[in-house]
């Protein structure tokens, strides 16, 4: 769950919450990934600050996986944990200029 | 459409930024095909070198090396890596030997560019010379992909060619092609920095390393790395993005039925049916017609049958039957007749129908997802996803799973994953002769089998997940495409690794039986039963010979089994036999090899630690069972 505080001209900033509480179909912007060996692995796998991903599927007890770019990557439930993420608008991600 | 990578700058400053060369004059004496795991290098290779090729390891590391000739050029593989390193063995061996080559084959899956560019990225920023092959590029066009060879060409700088190598498309202009190898279009951003690193370092590869604080390359060179690596990543990723932005073209929706199949693999309502389901499918084609029909042909009809008595008569003309040396290498667990019989008839089929699988789940990208399904039960023993992979060889062999565990990612996980595999986990020559005898029980006792190993394996798994150092790592995985297996891709990866395996433990197998036969000349192996047969009778409840038993699954995990026929005993008994045997040590083949592996503490650990579980957990199951 996150909270929403508004600025006097209508902008909605969100907290950060960890990619262990995404859902499906949420799209996400990487905020920090708190693990140093998988922050580089991650990396390449196109995950790295700023990358905006979406939620394929939560696996129950298992773990989160994400489109990144036309990838598809499973993350580890505790490594989720240990990567923070915002929640995007309903704006599509993967647009990149 | 901007045709060039970086819009807005001019052409001049492109000039001077990247010196992509001309075209190469000198001659090649070294070829490096890289790329990502699975995109078929391996293919790649065959098309260059023919059939004459040379495995080694890696020296001072467990990563193999194929090497092979391309006419006057020897063509090296390395092994599929998604960036180049100091992080794993893999990856610090792929950067030496792209280090040291002159031509790099850089082999890319078209449908997944956006992984696969990143190395070869990389590559350009080394300022190696090299070409491209788009692989798979007709699945991208049946997945409605397209990609525009030219623009990609353009924008990397280095010849591109369109292959289909599981078809030979494009091998033949590939081969040609690497002439035409050149330098690409670099991060010029990183340009100055390299320069001066250059001056310090001596080539531009080795001071890209450097600069994305490669510790051993820097120490080489007895400098201290630089800290650039997340800027530089950073960049690299931007640069993929940006290329498959303008290339790839989507023509109609991804297949909604594979995208709908994945989740059902993954979760574990669906998924669990599913993985049962294949479990089932391994029975009967593996457990019954290969451990069955298979290798009752091979290893009886004809090794048994012809090869035995063959040698027995050999040895025999030189050594008199029944002398120590006759014994040794003839006899009953004989170097030369057990050895090969063992190897050739029971080994051989079973290794293969397990490789033969486990190609088969990879090539239809079945695989990753099964380890995302089991994910979280095998965090609770330490574990991550990853080690479905060995766990399953294991079933083969534990030699196999042993093996194996080198993919797992800490020291932790090898530990705790050879350990179950070598406590809880049968092998399949010991399971084809479990099943026989347990057929003759209820259902309700092969149920109860099962339920003890699992009982005992995470167990086993949580004791150890509590007790042994270290951190583990977590899964994080990709997960291509599920597709349609191509089976000649599958029967030839399989048939590399069994080719290799066998290579590798053959001497193990030899030096066990050796040394077995050296038991049973000295005596000490009945001693060892003598020794046993207290324990069997009084704790367990089984007759003296199941002492012998035990001993033998020592030599041959099916051995001991086998040995339960003869006796005569309730249905109780034979399963706090069968429990105990599986539980009891590794048949020594793998324990050498999980010697070689984990080291002397290690094996003597696992080697008392599971006799004494082996014997604990019969007991128990004995008591439970009213057998005493």
């Amino acid at each position: 769950m996150f909270a929403r505080a508004q600025r006097p001209n209508k902008e909605v900033i969100r907290e950060t919450c960890s990619l262990a509480s995404a859902h499906k179909g949420d799209n996400l912007e990487i905020v920090s990934v708190d693990d140093e060996h998988a922050r580089i692995q991650a990396m390449r796998f196109g995950m790295s600050e700023g990358a905006k991903v979406e939620c394929i599927t939560r696996i129950p007890a298992g773990p989160i996986v994400i489109r990144s770019g036309r990838q598809e990557i499973a993350v580890g439930r505790s490594l989720a944990g240990r990567i923070q993420v915002r929640r995007q608008g309903p704006e599509k991600p993967g647009s990149t200029n | 459409m901007a045709r060039t990578a970086e819009p807005g700058k001019n052409a001049d400053a492109l000039c001077h930024c990247h010196p992509a060369g001309t075209d190469a004059r000198e001659g090649v004496d070294t070829l490096v095909l890289a790329g990502n795991p699975n995109v078929g290098k391996s293919v790649v290779f065959a098309a260059f070198t023919g059939t004459y090729v040379d495995v080694s390891n890696f020296p001072g590391t467990t990563v193999e090396l194929t090497r092979g000739r391309f006419g006057e050029i020897d063509v090296i593989d390395t092994p599929g890596v998604y960036g180049v390193s100091s992080f794993n063995d893999e990856e610090t061996v792929a950067r030496d030997i792209i280090l040291t080559g002159d031509v790099v084959v850089n082999v890319v899956d078209a449908v997944h560019l956006e992984r696969d560019l990143f190395l070869t990225l990389q590559l350009i920023d080394m300022g190696k010379r090299m070409i491209v092959a788009l692989n798979m590029a007709d699945e991208a066009r049946r997945k409605g992909l397209g990609v525009d060879r030219d623009l990609l060409e353009d924008l990397l700088g280095v010849p591109v060619i369109e292959t289909v190598a599981v078809e030979g498309k494009g091998l033949d202009e590939l081969k040609v092609s690497i002439c035409r190898a050149r330098t690409g279009r670099a991060d010029h951003r990183l340009e100055r920095q390299l320069v001066e690193m250059i001056a310090r370092v001596g080539t531009r590869a080795e001071a890209l390393m450097v600069l994305e604080g490669d510790e051993v390359v820097s120490e080489r060179h007895g400098i201290k790395p630089e800290a650039l690596r997340d800027e530089i990543y950073l960049r690299r990723r931007d640069r993929v993005n940006d290329i498959c932005h303008h290339v790839i073209t989507e023509t109609t929706q991804g297949a909604s039925f594979s995208a709908r199949l994945s989740q059902w693999m993954m979760h574990p309502l669906t998924g669990i049916p599913m993985l049962f389901g294949l479990l089932w499918a391994m029975w009967v084609v593996i457990g019954q017609w290969v451990a069955g029909g298979l290798v009752g042909v091979l290893e009886v009809t004809v090794m048994q049958g012809y090869w035995v008595p063959f040698v027995e008569r050999l040895v025999g003309a030189v050594f008199a039957p029944g002398s120590a040396l006759f014994t040794i290498l003839a006899g009953e667990f004989g170097v030369f007749t057990m050895t090969p019989t063992y190897l050739l008839g029971v080994i051989l089929p079973l290794v293969a129908a397990f490789y033969l699988l486990l190609s088969l789940l990879e090539d239809t990208g079945y695989l990753p997802r099964i380890a995302a399904l089991a994910d979280r039960s095998l965090n609770a023993v330490g574990l991550n996803g990853r080690a479905v992979i060995p766990l399953i060889l294991g079933l083969g062999c534990v030699t196999m799973g042993t093996l194996t565990t080198r993919i797992l990612g800490s020291k932790r996980e090898r530990f705790i994953a050879t350990a179950l595999m070598a406590i809880a986990v049968p092998c399949s020559a010991q399971i084809a002769v479990v099943a026989g005898l347990m057929a003759r029980t209820g259902p309700a006792y092969s149920a109860m089998y099962v339920g003890f190993l699992l009982v005992v394996f995470a167990g086993v798994g949580t004791v150890l997940n509590k007790l042994v150092p270290g951190q583990s790592t977590d899964l994080l995985i990709d997960l291509p495409s599920l597709r349609v297996p191509r089976l000649d891709n599958v029967v030839r990866k399989s048939a590399t690794k069994v080719w290799g395996f066998m290579k590798e433990v053959a001497l193990f197998f030899a030096a066990g039986a050796l040394l077995i036969s050296l038991l049973q000349v000295t005596g000490v192996l009945d001693w060892i039963i003598d020794f046993a047969r207290p324990l069997t009778v009084g704790w367990l409840g089984l007759p003296a010979e199941a002492a012998t038993a035990f001993v033998m699954g020592f030599v041959r995990r099916d051995f001991g089994a086998t040995g339960f026929f003869r006796m005569s005993l309730t249905d109780a008994q034979l399963l706090v036999g069968m429990v105990t045997i599986t539980i009891f040590v590794p048949c020594i083949a793998s324990a050498m090899v999980i010697l070689k592996e984990r080291g002397w503490p290690y094996f003597v650990g696992l080697f008392t630690g599971s006799i004494a579980i082996a014997f604990g957990v019969g007991g128990v199951v004995a008591r439970l069972l009213g057998v005493l």
